[in-house]
């Protein structure tokens, strides 16, 4: 089966009161691709992110899910609801809520409206659904404490089992996790870009630079001046 | 519900709903006598009581601070009062059907809106669904342009101000600065019967304590659970696909109804409602009551609103000079000493008796006769020699 896309981007523009965050980008990934996107601070990484989310809305542009699924009417719990989890850069958890209690409320059911909660009862397989999750990052002893207790690094962890606890059950690495899901990873460091990615976009003031290969990526010229620019200098002074 | 709240919840609702109204049917010179003063004030503190849980599900669990409680208090009130001023026909000073006030205001007909409040179930479906459904309008546009935090506080207070000033007037024909007053009987029973105050006290302590019952059901629900998700971290509410505006609607309409029937009751019980109720001050009185007595535990709102207010009964009679001072500092020392309000300073205070007394135990173990004096020294705990 040919995967086709899974989000498709299409001349999207957002627009800050004049500042272009994103400028007329077109950006695809494939169904059970693991994508990163770097570029330097203000490039666009995470209002893409916000994009997809729903957080944001664009001025122009189209956003596609999936084969037809148009995200720009959806608001960001609708689109969650579609199964585009997203883990923050620092962990945000339920800290007055027990950690069992964060893993269930990230389930995913029919419907999350209020009447509907009002009278769910836990199901015995969510049940073990929620305590596989647990279980997958090491959380388990931990279930009934206040998620607020938790260290910093547990925290991340809770919050990776409630984005898809599936993701979780599955295993610890990205690249494990992207093998039968999609995954869009923004990053910083260069070294573990390096190490998890096969696909790599450059972002720089709103567009799509280049796209490629790490090793490709690496050596083009345009990437170098704009985002590894600061590197050549010193390079250069020392010579 | 936790076993020892279920139990505590029946013994203070048995206390109240059964034990007080006996004791008020007692003859007045009986040493258990309560008299009817006490207890209608007592019913007063029950209704404030109402209002204080829906405020503490808003506040303590969603994290949503309103400032214009007062006014779903004063609409409920309203509803109710203005059946009451019908209900007592041409008994009134001027003889005449329409509202003493009315007279003077020299209004000849009674206004359209006034009308169906003849009918008796009009004007209950009224106390439930005026405020209910101005809640719904109001926290349905403020929810879903994402106002939150402080600024929903200062909407609500601006709310507060301005029911405040349409209820001060007098083209309104609710009454002006007076608002409504010199009701005489209730659903035709006379109201200077101190059985008919008595049955209205019942009926408040009743409701008050199903309203506990419905807030802590909500609370032990998976909405309750997503309720103080929302509090926590309301993006990661929305991306776990849960809509937080429509959650805070929910509780918000939950707590407009809550405050309306405390209104509706606190009308005929204390005979008078004036928009001096409606106004920013009062609905920040209530976030007092709610702050001092403990907030996200139901039982501590309901404690801050009793003893707030019997506190506030006492200061004004014996010293009233003092009371607006002490009700500042009251607030002052809930923010700076006991954010978690006095049932959280119980709690920690014994929490502490508890530690000192296991440790007190604990030594008087190791104390016994067959330890050498040196064990008996390396056995005190550093702290205890403070």
């Amino acid at each position: 089966m040919t995967a086709g896309s899974i989000i498709y981007l299409e001349d999207v523009t957002v627009n800050f009161d004049g500042f272009k965050a994103l400028s007329r980008l077109n950006f695809f990934m494939d169904r059970r691709e693991l994508r990163v996107v770097i570029g330097p601070n203000g490039a666009g990484k995470t209002t893409l992110l916000d994009v997809v989310s729903g957080r944001v809305k664009p001025e122009s542009g189209r956003v596609i899910f999936g084969q037809s699924t148009d995200l720009l009417p959806l608001r960001e719990n609708q689109i969650a609801q579609l199964g585009i989890g997203r883990k923050f850069q620092t962990p945000s958890v339920f800290v007055n809520l027990t950690v069992w209690d964060n893993v269930e409320l990230s389930l995913r059911r029919a419907s999350k409206g209020v009447f509907a909660a009002l009278r769910q009862r836990d199901l015995a397989e969510e049940r073990e659904r929620i305590a596989h999750t647990l279980e997958t990052v090491q959380l388990a002893a931990k279930a009934e404490r206040k998620a607020g207790a938790l260290s910093h690094g547990e925290k991340q962890w809770l919050e990776i089992g409630m984005t898809d606890e599936e993701t979780a059950r599955t295993g610890e690495l990205l690249e494990t996790i992207a093998a039968d899901r999609s995954v869009l990873v923004i990053e910083h460091d260069m070294e573990f870009v390096r190490q998890i990615a096969r696909q790599v976009t450059v972002l720089h003031q709103g567009t799509v630079l280049c796209e490629g290969p790490v090793e490709q990526v690496q050596s083009d010229p345009r990437v170098l001046e704009v985002y590894l620019g600061r590197r050549r200098e010193a390079a250069d002074a020392v010579h | 519900m936790p076993k020892r709240e279920g139990v505590a919840l029946g013994i203070v609702a048995v206390a109240l709903a059964v034990v007080l109204p006996l004791c008020n049917m007692l003859p007045p010179t009986s040493p258990l006598a309560v008299s009817n003063f006490t207890l209608n004030l007592f019913g007063k503190f029950l209704t404030y009581a109402i209002l204080a849980l829906g405020l503490d599900l808003l506040w303590g669990y969603a994290g949503v601070l309103s400032l214009g409680h007062g006014v779903f208090f004063g609409l409920g009130a309203y509803a109710m009062g203005m059946h009451l001023m019908l209900e007592i026909g041409s008994k009134s000073v001027y003889q005449s059907a329409l509202p003493d006030f009315m007279v003077w205001n020299q209004v000849t007909a009674l206004p359209l809106f006034w009308q169906p409040f003849h009918s008796s179930v009009f004007t209950l479906a009224a106390i439930v669904l005026v405020p209910g459904l101005f809640g719904l309008a109001f926290g349905y546009l403020a929810f879903r342009s994402r106002i939150r935090g402080v600024y929903f506080s200062i909407i609500t207070q601006a709310l507060a101000l301005s029911a405040w000033l349409v209820f001060n007037r007098n083209e309104m024909n609710l009454g002006g600065t007076n608002g409504l007053a010199d009701f005489k009987t209730v659903f035709g029973f006379p109201l200077n019967q101190p059985g008919t105050q008595r049955a209205l006290y019942l009926v408040t302590a009743l409701t008050l304590a199903a309203a506990y019952l419905l807030c802590r059901w909500i609370t032990l629900t998976r909405a309750g659970k997503v309720i103080v998700a929302i509090r926590d971290s309301e993006t990661r509410v929305l991306f776990s696909g849960y809509s937080p505006a429509a959650y805070k609607l929910f509780v918000f309409v939950v707590s407009a109804v809550l405050a309306g029937v405390a209104g509706a009751l606190y009308a005929p019980q204390v005979g008078i409602i004036t928009p001096a109720k409606i106004g920013v001050l009062p609905s920040i009185e209530m976030v007092v009551w709610v702050a001092a007595g403990g907030r996200g535990t139901l039982y501590g709102a309901v404690l801050g609103a009793f003893g707030v207010n019997w506190i506030q009964s006492w200061l004004t009679t014996s010293y009233p000079d003092f009371w607006l001072l002490f009700l500042g500092g009251l607030f002052m020392g809930a923010v700076l000493f006991f954010p978690d309000g006095i049932v959280g300073a119980l709690g920690r205070l014994g929490s502490r008796v508890h530690r000192i007394l296991t440790k007190r135990r604990a030594r008087a173990t190791l104390d016994g006769p067959h330890l050498s004096q040196a064990t008996h020294v390396l056995s005190r705990p550093p702290s205890s020699d403070q």
